[in-house]
């Protein structure tokens, strides 16, 4: 999801920009919202703000594969502070990244911000939600949310760098898709799961904890709390 | 609840050999662990002849490492901080 400057035509930059500050925006409204309704939000979004940054700037290794990735983060941010606001803080850790650590870029922070925020986070918190309305526990909706989450965040990558790839090339959009995929995949599935198991160890260790959080952010029901 | 108890005792013996083989790997895996966001700049650049432009701040050596520390422990400070202030000091209490 660090895709560096230089590596989208303009009008693809700006476009994935334009489309990740819908979400962005509607992410800032719901912080100001959920701060005064949840005593607790505002420590809780300093925690999961940080690990964003740290999980998402961490080059995990593969041994199988002899090359490294980074997980996203942003699925499980998606559970616990919501899917909007995961976004605002995809922003503010692709952004760090992008001034201090010599990931991604800044022409290319929309589309980061798009494939880690927006996808990252709707598809985790989608699966999450799809799970939990298919009866399955706290802990195995969260473990799928964060594998997928992961998994659609690299797809929506390969995508973008097919679709804005500069200068005159003779691949197809597909070929180029499935090119930028298969550099990503071998690497990224085995950290899927990782962060699958991260999450869902996250998730379930909170339900246990500060129930009263979760429930008040409307991640479980009264009738729920205690069961998982 | 049973049904997600066998899921997890299922699930379990998998990830640990998941883990179990992932290390000892590592010895014999290869000296360099190219990141996967090299690999796309290296075929970005066989495709389509453009290089990733030079990154805002260089970092090369020990400023690399400097600035990974850094925010590493950065981010642990606050992480740490704000998991005490949550789960540990209010644990089991009922103020979100």
């Amino acid at each position: 999801m660090h895709i560096q400057d230089g590596f989208l035509v303009g009008k693809w930059a700006v476009a994935w920009y334009g489309a990740a500050s819908v979400f962005v925006a509607k992410g800032v409204y719901d912080i100001t919202q959920r701060t005064q309704k949840v005593m607790a939000y505002k420590p809780l979004l300093g925690l999961v703000s940080a690990a964003v940054f740290f999980i998402s700037l961490l080059p995990i290794p593969v041994p199988v594969t002899g090359t490294s990735s980074h997980p996203a983060g942003t699925p499980v941010a998606a559970i616990l502070v919501g899917p909007f606001v995961s976004m605002v803080l995809s922003v503010v850790a692709l952004l760090l990244q992008a001034l201090f650590f010599a990931h991604g870029g800044l022409s290319t922070l929309g589309a980061n911000v798009f494939s880690m925020g927006v996808v990252g986070s709707l598809t985790g918190f989608g699966v999450f939600w799809l799970g939990r309305k298919a009866g399955l526990s706290l802990g195995i909706a969260a473990f799928l949310a964060g594998a997928f989450g992961d998994l659609a965040v690299y797809l929506s990558t390969s995508f973008q760098l097919a679709l804005g790839m500069p200068g005159v090339h003779e691949q197809s959009l597909l070929r180029a898709f499935l090119t930028f995929l298969a550099l990503f995949m071998p690497t990224q599935l085995p950290l899927a799961l990782l962060e699958g198991l991260v999450t869902g160890g996250m998730v379930t260790y909170i339900a246990k904890v500060r129930p009263d959080i979760l429930r008040k952010l409307g991640v479980v029901e009264d009738v729920e709390e205690g069961k998982n | 609840m049973q049904k997600s108890k066998n899921i997890y005792q299922r699930l379990t013996p998998m990830l640990i050999m998941l883990l179990i083989f992932m290390f000892p790997l590592t010895v014999s895996a290869g000296e360099k662990w190219q990141g996967t966001d090299d690999l796309v700049d290296s075929k970005m650049e066989e495709v389509t002849g453009v290089s990733a432009k030079e990154p805002l701040v260089n970092i090369e050596g020990n400023l690399g490492l400097f600035l990974f520390a850094a925010g590493g422990f950065a981010a642990g400070a606050v992480v740490g901080y704000q998991w005490h202030k949550i789960f540990v000091a209010k644990a089991g209490k009922d103020d979100g």
